[in-house]
């Protein structure tokens, strides 16, 4: 058996590189909704560069690192016979913003919010 | 392709800056860039999977070579470059592994070093806001924070908030370790259809005879190491099918071609292939005689393609494994001296030139040696050292070394030595027995 890894390159022949970013835990909803489209959290760097991420009532703060060996990202693709599976190397990760401490609680009520997708509803389970 | 607009949430900015306050986070101490994070329409959890990629791997890619999984369902799975062989194993992790398809880095953040300032000049939310005047957060004890100096909105705006969606989420990746594949079953997949000569083909099914696409499909190794491999045991690309040589044949195709080299009075490093190649046209196909100048001869001539010179080693090391191949032991001055007068005049030869095919054992009388090719031996390690001191209660390094390359474990014999033999100085010489030996 063989299973040939395809490459979708950019159009200037460049293989893309995606993101990754790395979270103690899991990401979930507290409801059983489908998490589509679902809002997770805001991302920000301090001056250093450090990244800062909110989920909810939690924020995390975590640093950015250099992957010392890279991932390929592949796509398992049904090809066109159905028994056949095939795979594609869709890009490189080269980087992760890694949050490995625990999420330390944000006091305080967020009074104003209104929206009804809030940001309550996506816990992070340590 | 980022959206700026509208945010996927459709949170409002205020509701963002309400957060941050509470945050206790300053816009004057986050660099520019502000992502709101979602999961992306259509998430599954399923549709990727990760690859650690060693450094060679990661440059094959990068250069667009082709990659391909390899093995039948017996075999564990490997991934293949063009020239080497990793075994895959899946590393979980208890954390969780987002896939983004674009993100900020802080250095993409640093290149617009200040947020946008001018509070009149950016497009709103929706025309009618009120959003084009500076808002005023919340913070959670409900003071305002302060106006930036350099004349910034100490707050986020709508068109700040970049929303970056999650393709994915993971909890484990495949590790890639290089192996050294086992070839040996090349050998067995071959044997059926071994070429013994014209007209011997007509007893063998159609379906037993093996392309280098169907070897592909059956070995789990890279196309170099088993293309190599073919080479190293002899095999011959005839009509596409891939067919080893039996070793009878070939040794009486080599004396014709020896004969040709006496009747003529060539030096063996003055042998003119083409006037080989077309005196024997009549009883050999020309493909075997190319095949055994490949093997056997090289090139000699700069200014003449056509002129040939023996590789004595190579020669030397198939009389000798003709010779011992009907098996039994035979007294090694014995054999010295019969397969020196076996080989074409002019060649020397050495028993070096049987390593890895036969063993000598000296610390018998008389001393012997027979034939014990190390392709017959076993893949497992253990295994393989049992039949090895099975044959020979004590070696030198010398003489094991041979024995122990080429097992997929791919450590070095001296490791292998360490880990699964017993070392004792015999007058100076150092020998490797079984740990198990008294």
């Amino acid at each position: 058996m063989q299973i040939f890894l395809k490459y979708l390159p950019n159009e200037d022949g460049v293989t893309k590189e995606w993101a990754l970013v790395e979270v103690q835990g899991e990401l979930g909803s507290r409801e059983e909704t489908s998490l589509d489209g679902q809002f997770v959290g805001d991302l920000y760097y301090n001056r250093e560069g450090s990244p800062i991420l909110i989920i909810g009532h939690h924020i995390l703060f975590g640093n950015v690192q250099k992957l010392e060996k890279p991932f390929a990202v592949l796509e398992k693709v049904r090809g066109s016979n159905e028994a056949k599976t095939e795979y594609s190397v869709k890009a490189v990760i080269k980087r992760k913003l890694c949050f490995r401490e625990r999420p330390k609680p944000i006091v305080g009520a967020f009074t104003n919010s209104s929206n009804p997708n809030d940001t309550e509803e996506l816990v992070q389970v340590g | 392709m980022s959206l700026a607009h509208p945010l996927a949430t459709g949170r409002s900015a205020e509701e963002i800056n309400a957060i941050l306050s509470a945050a206790k986070l300053d816009k004057k101490d986050l660099l520019a860039v502000a992502q709101e994070i979602a999961f992306a329409e259509g998430f599954s959890g399923t549709q990727y999977r990760l690859v650690e990629l060693p450094k060679e791997v990661a440059e094959n890619i990068r250069v667009g070579n082709s990659l391909v999984f390899r093995g039948d369902s017996s075999d564990h799975a490997v991934l293949c470059t063009e020239q080497a062989t990793y075994e895959i194993k899946e590393a979980e992790t208890s954390n969780s592994l987002l896939i983004f398809e674009e993100l900020a880095f802080p250095e993409q953040a640093q290149r617009t070093s200040r947020w946008s300032s001018d509070s009149s000049s950016a497009s709103s939310k929706s025309p009618d806001s009120v959003s084009n005047l500076p808002i005023i957060p919340i913070t959670a004890a409900g003071d305002k924070l302060p106006q930036d100096d350099d004349g910034g909105d100490a707050v986020l705006r709508d068109e700040e908030i970049v929303v970056r969606t999650i393709q994915d989420i993971v909890h484990s990746y495949f590790e890639l370790k290089k192996i050294t594949p086992n070839l040996s079953k090349i050998r067995n997949v071959l044997a059926l259809t071994c070429y013994k000569g014209l007209g011997e083909d007509d007893d063998i099914p159609e379906v037993e005879f093996i392309t280098l696409d169907k070897l592909l499909e059956l070995i789990p190794a890279s196309e170099g190491e088993i293309t190599g491999y073919l080479k190293s045991i002899r095999v011959m690309e005839c009509d596409g099918f891939l067919r080893l040589i039996d070793d009878s044949y070939l040794y009486r195709v080599f004396t014709l071609v020896n004969g040709l080299v006496d009747e003529n009075s060539w030096r063996i490093d003055r042998i003119p292939k083409s006037v080989v190649i077309r005196t024997l046209i009549s009883l050999e196909p020309p493909i075997v005689i190319e095949k055994i100048f490949e093997w056997f001869f090289c090139k000699n001539s700069e200014e003449n393609e056509d002129i040939y010179c023996m590789k004595e080693d190579e020669i030397c090391r198939f009389y000798g494994e003709v010779l011992l191949m009907p098996g039994g032991r035979f007294n090694v001055s014995e054999f010295m001296k019969i397969w020196q007068e076996s080989v074409p005049e002019g060649l020397r030869v050495n028993v070096k030139q049987l390593e890895g095919t036969a063993v000598t054992n000296s610390h018998v009388t008389p001393p012997v040696i027979w034939y014990f090719p190390e392709h017959n031996l076993p893949d497992v390690v253990t295994d393989r050292f049992a039949v090895l001191f099975e044959a020979k209660p004590k070696w030198r390094l010398e003489e094991i070394t041979p024995f122990l390359q080429n097992l997929p474990s791919c450590q070095s014999a001296g490791v292998l030595l360490t880990k699964f033999a017993r070392v004792n100085t015999l007058n100076g010489v150092k020998y490797y027995s079984s740990k198990h030996s008294k």
